[in-house]
């Protein structure tokens, strides 16, 4: 399993097209090394990373507040 | 990760430089019950842990314990002096990352005067070597760390119980009895993980923001003291919703332990009922038996009673009344003249009365002469016999032996039952009253009456004979006898009223819920409407976004889960059909059932989805293994697991030899490679051939090993080596 494939099961969950996060037709086409400034998805590639790269929950959700006080 | 290699010195049977060379697909060594199939499995295990499994103890046990058992008895035997060791060789290839890993466990013992000296140093030493494939160097690794790493790399420590297992540990690699087992084993297999970590830092990150949003309203709040009371009463009633929370979770759990406490007595129910029915009606004939019983012994003293009372006892003896009447009545004439003789008889002596001639005259002898002469010697004149005349002259006769027979006479007198036998002819006379027909009538009823109550209770006594077989025959074919079947009921009973109250109280744990949740939004609002000035957009924001963030990290981990199940449940049918091809047993289908608490359990369902109860152990272990084979499967994402090694020590021996090639198909299609020691193709040849040319089986080394020892040395290990054979 690899951190592209659990992007993007995140993202193609529902909630991220019915809280108008993505349209439907983005969700396809997204990947985890795409920029872009959308936050809750730089907030998701976040905690992606860090899971997969085993980082500490910790540190994952200190890098994650930052990127949302920027 | 595949082996390529174990190299096997002196260890345990194998004595001597042993190799076995493995590739991708199924490697099979074969062998018959103690040729070294588990000895081969133990040395796998105790250069990756330390440990072997001893069977006696059903466990595995430490080097430190075992000590220099793990060294070859010939080994030992031959030496007389200096050191002996054991030593096992693996090694891994990971083509992926272009690397190979040998790990070298040894054991040494010292030997004096033949003998094994205790040995201090109990450890045996495991040697590590990373090597890269592409430069054929390798560095040799000391930090102990560093090898635990390697060895998880090679064999993940949580996934060992489900890839390295014996035939004998099968059954405990999913414990279907405890509920969270097969969730805990897909967390494990699959990469669920990696989504409950992202559930966890996103539940920290909001609780993070909230705080902060939370301080910055009591901060800006015109109303602090207003502002603090209000923020309380949303910790009381925040702590409140995360209490009753944890309160439903707790009645979800009560609920699927009693639904599952009941699936599992409904699968008893029905018999239990049907004992406990033919038990009432048991209890019901007995009790009516014993009133017919009681009603019989009446009838029958009532019978009894009536022959002599009512003169039953008489009826029939018509004719016999009769012959009695006429004796009686002949006696009682005979009694009557004979008293009336004696009575002239007396009068005649005493001279009451006069006859024509005095008493004595003429003596009997010339009255005989008269009777035979017919003619009176007095007179003279004829008299006939029978005449007037000749009868007169007989009287005379008689008289006289009246008088000669008086003594005899008087007996009449002294016995005279007459009164008695009078009372006899009354009692004939009584039934001769026209009362026969009505005694007849009433005999008739009551032995009538006798039959039917016989009848009936021969009745009820083959209506308990009845149901006591039945409750035998489901005796026979369960195992619920009279006792537990009420048991079983009642505690069914119990459990599913405990399952309607739980189910009440989740209802009412979920308004509360409710309730609170409004409550916060209230308090928030309140909490808001106090606030002078802005909160700082960003905050707002992050609040926000933090909080969807959680929602979709909790929906997409139960979204994935779900689907993880689905897919697992495809899956594990898929294994288990292939797996049952060659029985012809009913298998089913297995269905993971979600409980209430969410936990998933397997079951086996008929094609109308009823669940089908009471499949043997063997079923049970194949439902476990398809269910394993599927979780890992289902988590890979070409079905083939790659970098881990299936190695299994007689898989087999729980389920017999019609589901050995449908297992070795399943496992073809999960395992990149797999190494299984099995004893079924060692005398089944055909089994064999087919396992060695089966298309549907990615067939890998097979290897037949066998003991050295000839027959006269068979009592000792002292020259025991194992012979090992490549058949392909």
């Amino acid at each position: 399993m690899t951190k592209d494939n659990i992007f993007k099961n995140i993202i193609s969950d529902p909630i991220m097209v019915e809280r108008g996060y993505l349209k439907e037709d983005e969700v396809d086409d997204l990947s985890i090394n795409d920029g872009g400034e959308n936050k809750i998805i730089k907030i998701i590639k976040i905690a992606v990373s860090g899971v997969v790269d085993k980082d500490s929950e910790t540190s994952i959700s200190r890098y994650i507040n930052q990127s949302l006080n920027s | 990760m595949i082996i390529e290699k174990i190299e096997i010195e002196n260890f345990m049977c194998y004595s001597g430089y042993n190799i076995f060379e493995f590739c991708e697909g199924i490697n099979v060594i074969i062998g018959d019950n103690a040729y070294g199939k588990s000895k081969l499995y133990d040395a796998f295990y105790w250069v990756l842990y330390d440990q072997i499994f001893v069977s006696e103890r059903k466990e595995f046990v430490n080097t430190a314990i075992v000590g220099s058992e793990l060294i070859s008895d010939k080994v030992k035997y031959e030496s007389v002096d200096g050191e002996v060791s054991a030593s096992v060789s693996i090694t891994f290839n990971n083509k992926e990352q272009d690397r190979v890993y040998v790990l070298r466990r040894t054991y040494t013992a010292k030997i004096e005067g033949g003998e094994v000296v205790k040995n201090n140093n109990k450890n045996s030493v495991l040697i590590v070597i990373d090597k890269e494939m592409s430069f054929l160097s390798g560095s040799l690794i000391d930090d102990e760390n560093q090898k635990q790493l390697i060895i998880n790399k090679i064999l993940p420590r949580n996934l060992k119980r489900y890839l390295w297992f014996q035939g004998e540990q099968v059954e405990s690699i999913i414990d279907f009895n405890d509920q969270g087992a097969l969730t805990s084993a897909i967390n494990v297999l699959s990469n669920m993980s990696y989504y409950e970590t992202i559930v966890n830092i996103a539940k920290r990150t909001f609780d993070e923001v909230n705080n902060e949003y939370n301080k910055k309203l009591r901060n800006q709040s015109r109303d602090i003291e207003q502002s603090v009371k209000l923020d309380n009463q949303k910790k009381t009633a925040e702590q409140g919703h995360r209490n009753t929370k944890v309160y439903l979770d707790q009645t979800k759990e009560n609920i699927a332990r009693a639904e599952e406490k009941c699936e599992l007595l409904f699968s008893k129910v029905a018999d239990a009922e049907a004992i406990s029915k033919f038990n009432q009606k048991i209890k019901k004939a007995q009790d009516e038996l014993a009133e017919l019983k009681k009603l019989l012994d009446n009838e029958n003293s009532n019978f009894i009673r009536a022959l002599f009372q009512k003169k039953w006892l008489l009826k029939g003896m018509n004719s016999i009344g009769k012959e009695y009447e006429e004796k009686f009545f002949r006696y009682d004439k005979n009694k009557l003249e004979k008293i009336n003789k004696k009575q002239i008889l007396s009068e005649l002596t005493s001279g009451t009365i006069e006859t024509r001639l005095p008493i004595n005259v003429p003596e009997p002898i010339y009255v005989k002469e008269m009777l035979d002469k017919e003619r009176c010697l007095v007179c003279g004149r004829e008299a006939k016999k029978d005449s007037d005349a000749w009868k007169a002259i007989e009287e005379l006769l008689i008289t006289k032996k009246n008088t000669a027979d008086s003594n005899v006479n008087d007996q009449i007198f002294k016995n005279n039952f007459r009164e008695e036998f009078y009372m006899l002819y009354r009692n004939h006379i009584s039934i001769e009253d026209n009362k026969m027909p009505f005694i007849e009538e009433e005999i008739k009823d009551s032995i009538i009456c006798r039959r039917n109550l016989k009848i009936k209770i021969i009745d009820l006594q083959n209506i308990i004979i009845e149901q006591n077989e039945k409750i035998h025959e489901i005796i026979g074919d369960s195992s619920i006898d009279c006792k537990s079947a009420e048991h079983i009921l009642n505690e069914y009973a119990v459990m599913r009223d405990k399952k309607e109250l739980y189910i009440l109280e989740k209802n009412k744990w979920e308004r509360q819920i409710a309730d609170y949740i409004l409550k916060i939004e209230q308090l928030n609002t309140e909490l808001g409407d106090l606030v002078k000035g802005e909160i700082p957009n960003y905050l707002i924001e992050k609040k926000k976004i933090l909080s969807d963030f959680l929602d979709i990290a909790t929906s997409t981990r139960d979204r994935v889960f779900n689907g993880l199940v689905s897919r697992l449940e495809n899956e594990a049918n898929v294994h288990y059909t292939s797996m049952t091809k060659g029985n012809q047993a009913t298998r089913g289908k297995i269905r993971l059932k979600k409980l209430p608490n969410g936990n998933y359990m397997p079951e086996i369902i008929d094609d109308e989805g009823r669940v089908m109860l009471g499949y043997n152990t063997g079923n049970l272990i194949l439902i476990k293994l398809a269910t394993i084979m599927a979780i890992v499967s289902a988590s890979s994402t070409d079905n083939k697991v790659k970098y881990y090694t299936l190695i299994t020590d007689a898989p087999f021996s729980v389920f017999g030899d019609d589901y050995t090639i449908g297992f070795c198909k399943a496992v073809s299609m999960v395992y990149r490679q797999s190494i299984i020691m099995s004893k079924e193709f060692y005398k089944n040849e055909a089994l064999k051939i087919q396992l060695m040319n089966d298309s549907d089986i990615n067939i890998g080394r097979v290897y037949m090993i066998r003991p050295s020892s000839i027959e006269c040395e068979r009592d000792n290990r002292n020259n025991l080596s194992t012979i090992i054979e490549s058949l392909n």
